[in-house]
């Protein structure tokens, strides 16, 4: 049922790097959720609408107004950044230097 | 005996016992036990022992009482104390600071409670056995040889072994009450929305919750009380308009014959059995008349906590990229950078959800998968609100055996999921269960008995939670 080929299409869409000697181990272990997934198409489903949310909430939207942050939180939130500068995160460069 | 929450926070208040002595009975009781038992990831000592001496002070000075006055209370690790390392028992965040306190913290703080440490769990909240934390396995008081359940095992065994009066775990398929039934302690999965998530390191928002695991139910009760309620920084909290009468004269629990079939060991089975028939007996004040009830899609509950929960696990732990926090792999290559932090810094069981999720959700897949799996919690749902329309609460067992031996259900993912049977109804329909201790194992491991309740009525598990207490 999942290929050689499907985690490694997985692991991409997943962004986490699979190990060649991982594969065979993973490509069972989620076929075997999988069989065990698959007694729900047992279940009478007709028209049922899918499930949304447990409280039967709505969205709240908040009105548009400039909140005023305070530096040391903003701080705290840049210093757990592994790659930091100042207020900024660093990251290495997006596009490839020609 | 050990004093109630309730009895200490009052002792406290007045006088008549030290918040410092409290907190270092509970810390001389870790020295003792950490070797063995390993429930705390990190203890607070020094930050606890000063906060303790500042209550103190504060009772001197004429400070009111207060529902968690110096009360030493532990904190699984995917809840974040400021200033705090909090790493979700994962090598991704082994050296993550928070730098904010959850509102659960700050509700407890301002409750007059002491944070005593962070206790170890299955890595991000995923797993039944505590065998998942990167950190090492926490072990099981009653018996060494076996796990503690989980994901919060820390929590569960910390509390059963003395090294703290209280303790909050978050739920998400049933991970507050297996390791509370399997410890011999109480657990208390609120309903969804009942208390803020704000803090809490998500795992599968839609299920997600936190709760208290406690010595008694009264603890249960006087915790959820502290740390409920809405909250700004969390807009799916929901607040109870009415405060529901607690003096009804008859309370109504309902057996669901799809609970107690194949798979359940027969002493557990016993073991609830006697304790319903021990409630139904017992005509002291109130009455309790058991009914069998049927939830016809309760089988269909794993399969679809199964698609719905890596679903939710892929999408919210993508924000773990190597960039944003914890464990970075150097790479010019940004790409790089993420596969390979994620690599390195996820563990195994972790892995294998994501990845599961991302395939559920992907193209051609999602119908299949997705779609039907929240049509079938949808039902689930329906069958809770019709057998609540017949009995208030519903009775089953916590979980469908005492606690296993270390590495008994390693090797086959599933084996493990089946652990959480009875509980992941529960999430999947965002109603509240409380899990009591209910007998002892001939082996002398604790049993559990689940009751579960109508959304928002916690209170009527806690009346009859405590009436289960009178028989133990």
């Amino acid at each position: 049922m999942i290929s050689k080929q499907d985690i490694q299409k997985l692991s991409e869409l997943a962004r986490i790097e699979v190990r060649e000697s991982e594969v065979e181990k993973l490509r069972h272990d989620l076929e075997r959720v999988l069989e065990y997934v698959e007694q729900l198409g047992r279940a009478e489903t007709g028209t049922v609408e899918a499930f949304t949310n447990v409280t039967g909430m709505t969205n709240v939207a908040t009105s548009d107004d400039a909140r005023v942050v305070v530096p040391a939180d903003v701080a705290g939130l840049v210093d757990a950044a592994p790659g930091h500068d100042q207020s900024f995160v660093k990251v290495p460069s997006v596009w490839k230097k020609r | 005996m050990t004093p109630t929450i309730k009895d200490a926070a009052a002792a406290v208040a007045n006088g008549d016992m030290t918040s410092e002595a409290l907190v270092r009975k509970v810390f001389e009781m870790s020295h003792e036990k950490e070797n063995t038992v390993h429930a705390f990831l990190e203890l607070y000592e020094s930050s606890a022992l000063k906060e303790a001496c500042m209550v103190d002070e504060v009772v001197r000075t004429g400070g009111g009482a207060k529902p968690l006055l110096g009360i030493p209370i532990a904190i699984k690790d995917n809840i974040v104390v400021s200033g705090h390392l909090a790493s979700a028992a994962s090598r991704m965040l082994e050296t993550y600071h928070a730098s904010y306190d959850a509102t659960v913290i700050k509700r407890l703080r301002d409750a007059g409670a002491i944070i005593v440490g962070r206790t170890n769990m299955d890595e991000f909240a995923m797993g039944s056995s505590t065998e998942n934390s990167a950190y090492g396995t926490t072990k099981n008081p009653h018996d060494l040889s076996r796990i503690p359940g989980g994901s919060s095992g820390g929590s569960a065994a910390a509390v059963a072994a003395g090294e703290c009066a209280a303790a909050l775990g978050s739920d998400t398929g049933g991970s507050i009450r297996q390791p509370a039934a399997l410890c011999g302690v109480v657990g208390l999965k609120p309903t969804y929305g009942a208390v803020s998530r704000h803090g809490l390191i998500a795992m599968a928002s839609s299920l997600d919750v936190i709760g208290p695991i406690t010595k008694t139910v009264e603890d249960a009760e006087v915790i959820f009380n502290v740390i409920k309620g809405k909250d700004p920084l969390d807009s799916t909290t929901v607040e109870r308009a009415v405060i529901p009468e607690q003096s009804a004269k008859e309370i109504r629990i309902g057996i669901p014959k799809e609970y107690f079939g194949a798979g359940l060991h027969p002493e557990v089975k016993q073991a609830v059995e006697n304790t319903l028939q021990k409630l139904q007996a017992s005509s002291a004040g109130w009455r309790i008349k058991l009914k069998e009830i049927s939830l016809p899609y309760a089988d269909y509950a794993l399969p679809c906590y199964y698609i719905i929960m890596p679903a939710e696990v892929s999408t919210n732990l993508a924000r773990f990229d190597g960039i944003r926090y914890g464990l970075s792999e150097k790479s010019d290559d940004l790409l790089e950078v993420y596969t390979k932090s994620r690599r390195s810094g996820f563990g195994e069981e972790v892995r294998r959800r994501v990845l599961l999720g991302t395939y559920i959700l992907s193209a051609g897949y999602y119908d299949a998968y997705y779609i039907k799996a929240q049509q079938v919690r949808s039902l689930i749902k329906r069958d809770f609100e019709k057998a609540f329309e017949e009995v208030d609460v519903i009775a089953s067992p916590t979980t469908p055996t005492p606690a296993f031996k270390f590495g008994e259900k390693s090797n086959d993912p599933v084996e493990m999921y089946l652990s959480d049977i009875y509980t992941v109804s529960a999430n999947l329909a965002g109603i509240p269960a409380l899990s009591v201790p209910c007998g002892m194992s001939s082996e002398g491991l604790p049993i559990g008995i689940q009751f579960m309740g109508r959304w928002l009525e916690e209170d009527t598990l806690f009346r009859v939670g405590k009436k289960v207490e009178e028989f133990q």
